[in-house]
């Protein structure tokens, strides 16, 4: 495909297209420990031939070009990298998230009808909407601010409101 | 574990609505970062301005839309001009524009402006953004995702080319 205007195959209508061709990084260059001499380098725990560049961050053990891994601003080796990032402990390799401002949202709206469980379902809104916001900061997020304050104003007002009837029925 | 840096700002760049999900997306330092929304749970991908292949600026009707707003107009125009027989003119007129008129004018609109798509492919996935309305905005959008995109590569080419070694000087073959 080149740039420029093309004929969609699909649709028949015209699309612009413009098309990159990103340089290609080249292959890693990997030490080996013979070429040091004799006690020059250390070996990889993994790979006995490759001379070690590093040690991992979270075991210790010596890691050479090719299986040292960066992240989060420290080096693991490859066993410790699969393990925190299955565990989520690494933030540069989380991919889920709780929605936490949808879900305070929908609580909050939840109490509307069911006002007579309103201190449980505010409660719920009310934290979900303090995570959304901390969430936000996180991410660094420039919207979603109106539906973080509509759960949290919501809950508390529910909240109130659930406690009020609470009151008056066994009163 | 301790947190080592706080995440770069994002801007929102433009929301896709389905049935069952919703998709955000949204530009960050060195490319774009997708959202996907289902249910409760959001899902992230990135697509990394240095391995964008192809972006793709298209104009296109979106048969499903049309198909599905002039099936619901169809049955709820027979709804109004049943409740307009057993109801008097009224309430006929009330439930058509009601019911029946939105649906109409979307399907008006949407075969009148059509849905400007821009798509970023990347070497690993793709990005989607849809503008139904806002034009200006889908034009300026394509023309930076692909200024982006050229002067991230442009630079990675650069660094690259510095980091190459030197070429071995010419001279004499070593006699054996």
């Amino acid at each position: 495909m080149t740039s420029g205007r093309q004929l969609c195959p699909r649709c028949n209508a015209d699309f612009e297209a413009v098309v990159f061709r990103p340089p290609q990084r080249r292959s890693l260059r990997v030490a080996e420990v013979g070429a040091a001499g004799p006690g020059g380098d250390t070996s990889c725990a993994v790979h006995k031939r490759n001379a070690a560049v590093a040690n991992c961050s979270r075991c210790g053990i010596f890691i050479c070009s090719l299986c040292k891994v960066e992240a989060d601003r420290r080096v693991f080796c490859p066993a410790c990298f699969e393990r925190l990032a299955d565990e989520d402990a690494l933030d540069t390799t989380r991919t889920k998230y709780r929605d936490w401002s949808t879900l305070g949202l929908a609580f909050a709206l939840l109490g509307i009808p069911f006002f007579f469980l309103g201190v449980g379902l505010g409660a719920a809104a009310f934290y979900c909407g303090i995570k959304a916001a901390r969430q936000r900061e996180e991410r660094g997020d420039s919207v979603g601010l109106v539906a973080i304050y509509s759960a949290i104003v919501l809950g508390a007002l529910e909240i109130a409101g659930g406690a009020i009837f609470l009151v008056s029925l066994f009163r | 574990m301790a947190r080592t840096a706080k995440p770069a700002r994002r801007v929102l760049l433009g929301t896709q609505n389905a049935f069952a999900r919703r998709q955000r997306v949204y530009r960050i330092p060195d490319g774009l970062e997708v959202e996907d929304i289902v249910s409760f749970t959001i899902t992230c991908r990135r697509v990394f301005f240095d391995e964008v292949l192809l972006v793709t600026y298209h104009r296109h009707v979106g048969w499903p839309f049309l198909l599905t707003s002039a099936a619901g107009a169809t049955w709820f125009g027979f709804v109004a001009l049943g409740i307009g027989a057993a109801g008097g003119w009224v309430a006929g007129l009330t439930a058509f524009s009601v019911a029946v008129l939105p649906l109409l004018v979307a399907f008006v609109l949407r075969l009148a402006l059509r849905l400007d798509v821009i798509t970023v492919y990347s070497k690993r996935t793709r990005a989607q953004l849809q503008f139904w309305f806002r034009k200006r905005r889908a034009r300026e959008l394509f023309q930076l995702i692909c200024q982006l995109a050229r002067e991230r590569q442009e630079r990675l080419a650069s660094e690259l080319a510095a980091e190459a070694p030197p070429a071995m000087p010419a001279g004499e073959p070593p006699s054996s």
